[in-house]
């Protein structure tokens, strides 16, 4: 009876290691939103506007404008095949965007670099890198072409585990 | 001798499970240094990044800047979310006036909370730091909600926004 009990409590703490092991607590995702996001060029700094729910071009600015954002991230679970990325905006009057997550390593080297384009009112575009291009020590950033004339909002960016 | 093995077995998966519950994923907190934040809706070149933070330039009037508070969206949240925002007080009777803003990912404004930095008294010594700790309720911070803040800085130099720790 005692040995039964026993046997029926390792084997469910041996679940439980199984498990914990599967997501480690140092994999989270972490939101950001894009008022902190710069424009990539010093000309442009006047036609970049931050907001509280995000960054656009300036009205006056009569061609699309480049930013970049950092994107804050926890190492990849032991046992994740990639990494994700949604990121957020609008598209006003047909305008679009184009954005590109960039995984460099803690060296400077360029690991790996995924993107899209799009022109949906409303998008939330999920861009995924293999775990081979996210070590542990890799810094990502977010950088996007905006659309003239404030006819694009860039909310912000996940990162999903 | 089987038992022994089993019981020693019980014995490392009950240690492992006590650990999973001592360091939850919902553990998570983030601090952010206030170094990026930017000015709002308008270009300000009055706006100053330091090491300490975020503030207007000597000789600066007051400016509105905004900055991005990333946050960890955990399971097993809290009622509400808790942000701890700092400021160095540079000149003494300076104050901060923030707003903290929740957005969902679609743009939908979930909730605000606004609060003042400032030190206990005028009088206080300075230069000084100072800490306030606002919270939203869970309902306003989303799984994919986006959190910012904007802050009034006082002119001339006399107070930044150094940083801001979200925990959930």
């Amino acid at each position: 009876m005692s040995s039964r009990f026993v046997s029926v409590i390792a084997i469910v703490c041996g679940v439980v290691l199984c498990r914990s092991a599967e997501r480690p607590a140092f994999a989270t995702d972490i939101n950001k939103a894009a008022p902190q996001c710069q424009a990539d060029f010093p000309e442009a700094m006047d036609l970049i506007m931050h907001e509280n729910n995000g960054v656009h071009t300036a009205p006056q600015s009569t061609s699309f404008q480049w930013v970049t954002c950092s994107i804050p991230r926890s190492p990849l679970a032991a046992n994740a095949t990639s990494g994700s990325f949604y990121v957020d905006g609008d598209n006003l009057g047909g305008a679009s965007t184009t954005c590109w997550v960039s995984s460099y390593d803690y060296t400077g080297v360029l690991l790996g670099s995924t993107s899209f384009t799009t022109s949906l009112p409303h998008y939330d575009m999920l861009l995924t890198l293999p775990v081979a291009q996210l070590g542990v020590w890799a810094y990502t950033s977010l950088t996007c072409a905006l659309p003239a004339n404030a006819n694009g909002l860039l909310r912000g960016v996940t990162v999903v585990q | 001798m089987q038992i022994r093995h089993i019981r020693l077995w019980a014995l490392i998966g009950a240690l492992a499970l006590s650990a999973s519950f001592v360091a939850p994923a919902q553990a998570d907190s983030i601090n952010a240094a206030a170094t990026e934040c930017q000015p709002l809706s308008v270009p300000q070149h009055n706006v100053v990044h330091s090491w300490v933070g975020t503030g207007t330039d000597v000789n600066a009037p007051a400016s509105v800047i905004s900055c991005a508070v990333p946050r960890s969206p955990l399971s097993g949240a809290p009622g509400q979310g808790t942000f701890e925002v700092s400021a160095w007080i540079v000149t003494a009777g300076a104050s901060i006036s923030c707003t903290l803003y929740s957005y969902d990912y679609t743009g939908l404004f979930l909730g605000s909370v606004s609060f003042t930095l400032a030190t206990a008294t005028p009088t206080t010594q300075t230069p000084t730091m100072v800490s306030q700790q606002v919270s939203l309720p869970v309902t306003q911070l989303g799984y994919w909600a986006y959190t910012s803040m904007s802050c009034i800085v006082p002119a001339n130099d006399s107070a930044f926004v150094t940083y801001v720790v979200s925990t959930l």
